[in-house]
């Protein structure tokens, strides 16, 4: 994966740019020893890895404001970081850049029940955020896998969604405004807790730009009443085609679980290897989940029942009780971690018309063959999000490069049949490359003049989402 | 995650036990929400996450323990709260044992004034 | 000018030599902008539509009627409920599902599912130069590069000329109704419909005009009465059951805003927090129609009050002034946010000649 060449001319200025980020925040907030900025060389994409020029650690949006002015008087580009858990190098730095950490600023502003809204900083995390009005009996709804760890400045910045999306939506939808600071370090605010623009939606577009317009230091949050309960069914099938054809014909009658997930056999066997959740072996695998009181809960579960039947599935499993419900999410909840146990691995997450679900498996599975990786489906199916887990060896040399090429190529194939190459994840630096197989050139130029107007001199974690040839004049300029 | 020890080092059966646990650590964070220094301190060089890479460093180095490496170990309160989290069962405690003992093999711990003043 | 394709369509904007208006039907088009009327009514028809994914792709000339009709054969909707505002601003003509996105449009559903912005996958749009470009996609779950999508959404034909757009739709339900409550002051009135938000009971409006205040579920059959009663419990007072279609002629008039057809004066529609929504309404002493649970005020005034409507909501929101003349249209922005917003205006029309003027 290329990197931009540093800036030689800032690294050289190193010891006067710590030093005056050091005269502007507090002793403990920047961080410039060698041996203390490995840690901050990558995120949870640990493939690509430099360490930064320095780390800061502001605790307040004036001092998140001064880093950013003198880092934009000296030229330097800044990569903001949340919680350090992007799967697409979204926080890795270069070797000219400052990590901006918000981690530190995690502290709940507001809380509004009536007007069902939160204010937090952007450095909470996900779950907390839930946490923190659970007592009164709210939630908020978007809900990464990653939810215990990610921030919140990271959900922003990607776009993120989770399995309840398909119900609640994903970030951008959830999300009523932002204080944002601008390269220069100008403080905005976009939005507000009444929650629609006056005028253009720039927290619309702010949301999923990867921390490249500018820098969330609070955000205000949608919250939803919890529903009164919530039950899942696992149903198991001899063919992915079947599974697919399934979740169709759910959605077609009406019927809006909260989450529809699609695991297949390769998947299946490693978690059940790892995590013993008692999964049937079969070709595919969905959990459904409902929610509501007891008595809607019956009502969509017997009309999933009748589809689901019709389908002529191996297994129907219903939960009897809550005990039973996490043992159905516990297979799906420890994938990752079991394909972790196989080996290395890459996750894609493209988008696919749930339609092309079939066409789609069974090309990864012959690609599987050609590349010699072995691949395994974790898939968000209401909305056709995948997760294809890439197995490979990072100590054997070339089987990176290797696993880089089979993605890529599911990739391209995700698009080929109408969909995306990320639905959550983000572009980073690990779909860059492959944004002009989606996009041609005046897509992507549209897309940098957004840039241009909030971050002109292209400072703010600018090797990122575009192919660097693409935005390389810009870059220099 | 990737691992750069040279085969004269994985001979040593301490090294090998430790790069399965550091090719098991899939670098996700999960340990970071979980753990009671990163709570209060806020950089991820006193979380788990963040010591498991510097330990790893220090261990394919090969090199003694320097003074900031030792800083964020010690900081940990083996509370193993990371390891009830971590989705990959990441054995922490045995990685934080043998960077401890290599602390010990290899670090010379200034007298009591100046520890205080490092580890502050 | 009225192109039938989007080559078409681009090579007239980059031919212009003067400003554009820009227009589907115009029958939601709000505020003032000069030029030679570039109509999108001639770029029609479904690109695709795929019930079992919920997606529909449509030509933004497409009549709002037309993709109605379309997705009621399987039944299914849009989910944001889309406003004919003919009646309320004394227009003819045929609203356009372009000029609906343009608007960034939504019914009283909003508290539920959001607006025009929340169900949009997509977009192709023909910006000021004259260069085609597209955003987003088909698929529900997208973050590939920037989303100029939501940008779009809501940007009135100022920064691109909307050419194609896609939508997550969603299925009927197979009820809906909605409790009446009676006998309550305005006050009270809000309040009982942010109880009812604020329970798990999944409401998908929430408004109050005439004195009443409006609260309705949509589901199964079975669910939807479950809902009714715990709801019922929940906000006490006066109430009555308007089932089917009792319950949506209610919500077609919330959502057309009825209530101030054929009435004169200026209209605002206010957003701002629903337990701001009655001291806002009462000290501008016009007349109210609350939707999404008091978050959105719908209000009818003498003219010449905009100076009056600005003070009353500062801070606490934002108001336009959808009908009646003189003053801004658009509220004022912070100047830093206005100047984002003027350097895209730049960027995506360096001419200037998209309504040029229309929102500030
Ligand atoms: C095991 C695992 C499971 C995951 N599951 C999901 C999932 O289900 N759904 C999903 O969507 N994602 C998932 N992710 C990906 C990841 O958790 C999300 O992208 C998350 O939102 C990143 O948040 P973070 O705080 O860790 O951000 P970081 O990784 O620190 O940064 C992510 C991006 O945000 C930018 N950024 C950070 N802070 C700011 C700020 N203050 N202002 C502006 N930009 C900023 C960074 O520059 C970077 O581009 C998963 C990751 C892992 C490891
Ligand atoms: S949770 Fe486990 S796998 Fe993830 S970073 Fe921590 S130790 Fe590594
Ligand atoms: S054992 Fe150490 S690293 Fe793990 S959670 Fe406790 S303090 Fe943190």
């Amino acid at each position: 994966m290329d990197m931009p060449e540093p800036d030689l001319g800032v690294i050289a200025r190193k010891a006067r740019i710590v030093a005056r980020m050091r005269a502007a925040l507090p002793v403990d907030a920047v961080i410039d020893a060698p041996e203390e900025l490995r840690v901050y060389e990558c995120d949870a994409l640990t493939a690509y890895r430099c360490p930064p020029l320095a780390a800061v650690l502001p605790r307040t949006t004036a001092e998140v404001s001064a880093v950013l002015r003198i880092a934009c008087e000296e030229g330097v580009p800044v990569v903001p970081r949340g919680s350090g858990t992007s799967l697409a190098g979204g926080a890795m730095p270069t070797a000219d850049s400052v990590i901006l950490g918000v981690a530190r600023m995690n502290a709940v502003l507001e809380t509004d029940y009536d007007n069902r809204f939160i204010r937090v900083q952007s450095g909470r995390t996900n779950l907390s955020v839930s946490g923190a009005v659970e007592a009164e009996g709210f939630f908020y709804a978007p809900d990464p896998s990653s939810q215990l760890a990610c921030a919140i400045a990271g959900n922003i910045a990607m776009n993120s969604g989770g399995a309840h999306c398909l119900k609640y939506g994903v970030t951008t939808n959830n999300l009523l405004g932002v204080t944002l600071v601008k390269m220069d370090g100008t403080v905005l605010t976009l939005g507000g807790p009444w929650g629609e623009p006056a005028g253009l939606d720039l927290l619309g577009v702010v949301c999923g730009s990867e921390g490249q317009l500018g820098v969330v230091t609070e955000a205000w949050l949608r919250i939803l009443p919890k529903p009164e309960g919530a039950r899942p069914v696992l149903v198991g099938f001899d063919s992915n085609e079947v599974a697919g054809a399934c979740v169709s014909d759910i959605i077609k009658a009406g019927i809006l679980p909260v989450a529809i997930e699609f695991m297949d056999r390769p998947c299946i066997r490693a978690t059940e290897a790892f995590a013993k959740a008692g999964y049937p072996d079969c070709e595919a695998l969905l959990i459904i989940e409902v929610e509501g009181s007891e008595a809607e809960i019956a009502e969509q579960l017997t009309r999933i029942r009748q589809i689901a039947l019709a389908h002529d599935p191996v297994e129907f499993r219903e939960a009897a009780d809550e005990d039973q419900a996490k043992r159905i999410w516990l297979g799906r909840k420890s994938a990752f971690g079991a394909m972790g146990q196989l080996g290395d691995y890459m996750c894609l997450d493209g988008t696919i018309p749930v339609s092309s679900l079939p066409h789609v498996l069974k090309r990864i599975g012959e690609m599987s063959v050609q590349f010699g990786l072995d691949v395994g489906n974790v898939f968000h199916a209401g909305d056709g999000n995948m997760h294809p887990l890439i197995l490979f060896d990072a100590n054997k040399p070339g089987d990176l490069e290797k696993c880089e090429a089979f993605g890529a190529e599911i990739l391209k194939l995700c698009v080929e049949v109408g969909g995306c190459l990320t639905g959550e994840h983000g572009v980073g630096i690990e779909k860059r490359d492959l944004m002009s197989v989606q996009f041609d050139a005046a897509d992507m130029e549209a897309q940098m003049r957004v840039k241009d107007v909030f971050d002109p001199k292209w400072l703010l974690n600018p090797a990122k989402v575009f192919p660097l040839g693409v935005s390389e004049t810009r870059r220099a300029g | 995650m990737q691992t750069n020890f040279t085969p004269e080092q994985l001979a040593d059966p301490g090294i090998a036990r430790a790069n399965q646990i550091l090719r098991s650590c899939v670098h996700c964070g999960f340990c970071t929400a979980t753990c009671p220094t990163y709570q209060v301190l806020g950089d991820e060089l006193d979380s788990p996450r963040g010591r498991i890479y510097l330990i790893k460093d220090m261990l394919e180095a090969g090199r003694p323990a320097d003074e900031k490496t030792v800083k964020h170990i010690d900081r940990c309160l083996s509370c193993l709260a990371c390891m009830t989290t971590c989705p990959s069962g990441v054995h922490y405690m045995h990685l934080v044992d043998h960077a401890r003992a290599h602390i010990e093999k290899t670090y010379r711990r200034p007298p009591w004034p100046g520890r205080s003043r490092t580890s502050g | 000018m009225r192109p039938t394709t989007e080559a078409d369509l681009a090579e007239a904007i980059a031919a212009a030599t003067a400003p554009l208006l820009v227009r589907g039907g115009g029958t939601r088009t709000i505020g003032q902008a000069v030029g030679d009327v570039l109509e999108t009514g001639g770029l029609t028809g479904v690109a695709l539509y795929e019930p079992g994914a919920l997606t529909l792709v449509v030509r933004a000339g497409t009549p709002v009627a037309e993709v109605e009709r379309v997705l009621a054969a399987d039944r299914q909707r849009l989910a944001f409920e889309v406003p004919d505002l003919r009646g309320l601003l004394g227009r003819e003509g045929v609203s356009t599902i372009g000029g609906v996105v343009a608007a960034n449009a939504s019914g009283p559903r909003r508290v539920q599912v959001g607006a025009a912005r929340d169900a949009l996958l997509g977009v192709r749009f023909v910006d000021g130069s004259g260069t085609v470009i597209k955003n987003g996609g088909r698929v529900m779950k997208n973050v590939t590069g920037y989303d100029l999508v939501k940008l779009l959404a809501g940007s009135r034909g100022t920064l691109g000329v909307l050419t194609e757009v896609s939508f997550k739709v969603q299925a009927l339900p197979e009820a809906e109704a909605t409790l009446v409550i009676g006998g309550l002051g305005d006050e009270a009135g809000l309040a009982a419909l942010r109880r009812a938000l604020g329970s798990p009971f999944d409401i998908s409006g929430a408004a109050r005009h005439s004195g009443q205040s409006l609260i309705r579920v949509e589901g199964m059959a079975g669910s939807v009465a479950y809902r009714l009663d715990r709801l019922r419990a929940l906000v006490g007072g006066d109430v009555k059951v308007a089932e089917a279609a009792v319950s949506a002629a209610l919500w077609r008039d919330v959502r057309d805003v009825a209530l101030f057809h054929d009435k004169p004066g200026e209209v605002w529609r206010i957003v701002t927090l629903s337990t701001a929504a009655a001291e806002i309404a009462g000290r501008l002493a016009g007349e109210a129609l609350w939707d999404c649970g008091g978050g959105l005020i719908w209000l009818r005034l003498d003219h010449g009050r905009g100076a009056e409507v600005a003070a009353a909501v500062a801070g606490r929101g934002h108001a336009t002034r959808v009908r009646g003349d003189g003053g801004p249209v658009f509220p004022p922005e912070a100047p830093e946010v206005a100047l984002l917003a003027a350097g895209l205006r730049a960027k995506f029309d360096p001419r200037g000649i998209l309504n040029a003027g229309l929102m500030g």
